[in-house]
């Protein structure tokens, strides 16, 4: 069995982190996935021939994407106050 | 819908099958799922120390991998539910969507229409009954063609008892008075 050590890579790694690139980075795909998912929900209104359906969409995309987005803004507080 | 003329109904809306959505949407969640698989398989063969520190990194990235893959899920659901045969009173209205930002719309009038044929070979086309189908026409595009559609049969009786009511309306239209 090969064994190996992770915790040195490890606190190399995270010295290479501050609070402002985590939240940084949080927000920065938070914006990435704002913008695509609102040029999303555009072409399901404009585009699509049955509303109710694209309500259904919408509203399991969006529940989906905050879910993930509340369990990863949980993760950045987290990793902030292991940094800090 | 600004693709319809004014007083124009649909008819009836063709799509591709949704075995199609189900497996380029299954690449996407082999891809989710591979990390997770790795994290609790790849123990078993190589011992490796994973500080908290290190899990607390690698789940906070992985939550974002997975809002990525969310929202590709829907981009793919968009690409499938955006392509679409709209068969109104008037005419066929051939909808692509190509990604996210392209759309190509063609329409073809019933009057222009010579044939509609449908192909349905492979195992899965026959089992879960979809094909492809092909408009023959009179105009500038000589062929409107939609792949992995879905009830073909029904889509070519759709159109052509459009194609005969038109032709039928302008025979009685030309009949000369005796």
């Amino acid at each position: 069995m090969y064994t190996a050590d992770l915790t040195m890579g490890a606190e190399q790694f995270l010295s290479f982190l501050s609070p402002t690139v985590v939240w940084g980075f949080f927000a920065g795909m938070s914006i990435l996935l704002g913008i695509v998912s609102i040029a999303l929900i555009y072409h399901w209104v404009s585009y699509s021939y049955k509303r109710p359906k694209v309500i259904q969409a919408a509203g399991m995309y969006i529940v989906g994407l905050l879910g993930l987005l509340g369990i990863a803004a949980y993760f950045t507080q987290e990793l902030i106050a292991l940094l800090s | 819908m600004d693709t319809l003329d004014t007083n124009e109904k649909v008819q009836y809306v063709a799509r591709k099958h949704w075995i199609v959505m189900v497996l380029r949407m299954s690449g996407l969640v082999i891809i989710a799922a591979l990390p997770f698989l790795a994290y609790h398989v790849i123990p078993y063969f190589f011992a490796f120390t994973i500080t908290p520190s290190w899990e607390l990194v690698l789940s906070f990235v992985y939550t974002f991998f997975l809002a990525l893959i969310w929202m590709m899920l829907f981009a793919t659901w968009t690409d499938y539910y955006l392509d679409m045969w709209l068969i109104t009173d008037r005419r066929v209205i051939d909808i692509e969507q190509r990604g996210l930002f392209s759309r190509n719309i063609a329409h073809v009038r019933y009057e222009n229409i010579q044939d509609v044929t449908i192909e349905i070979s492979g195992i899965l086309n026959t089992l879960f009954g979809y094909g492809v189908v092909h408009i023959q026409t009179a105009g500038t595009e000589k062929e409107f063609t939609m792949k992995h559609m879905a009830a073909p049969h029904e889509v070519q009786s759709h159109i052509m008892q459009e194609v005969k009511r038109v032709h039928t309306k302008v025979q009685q239209v030309h009949i000369p008075d005796r």
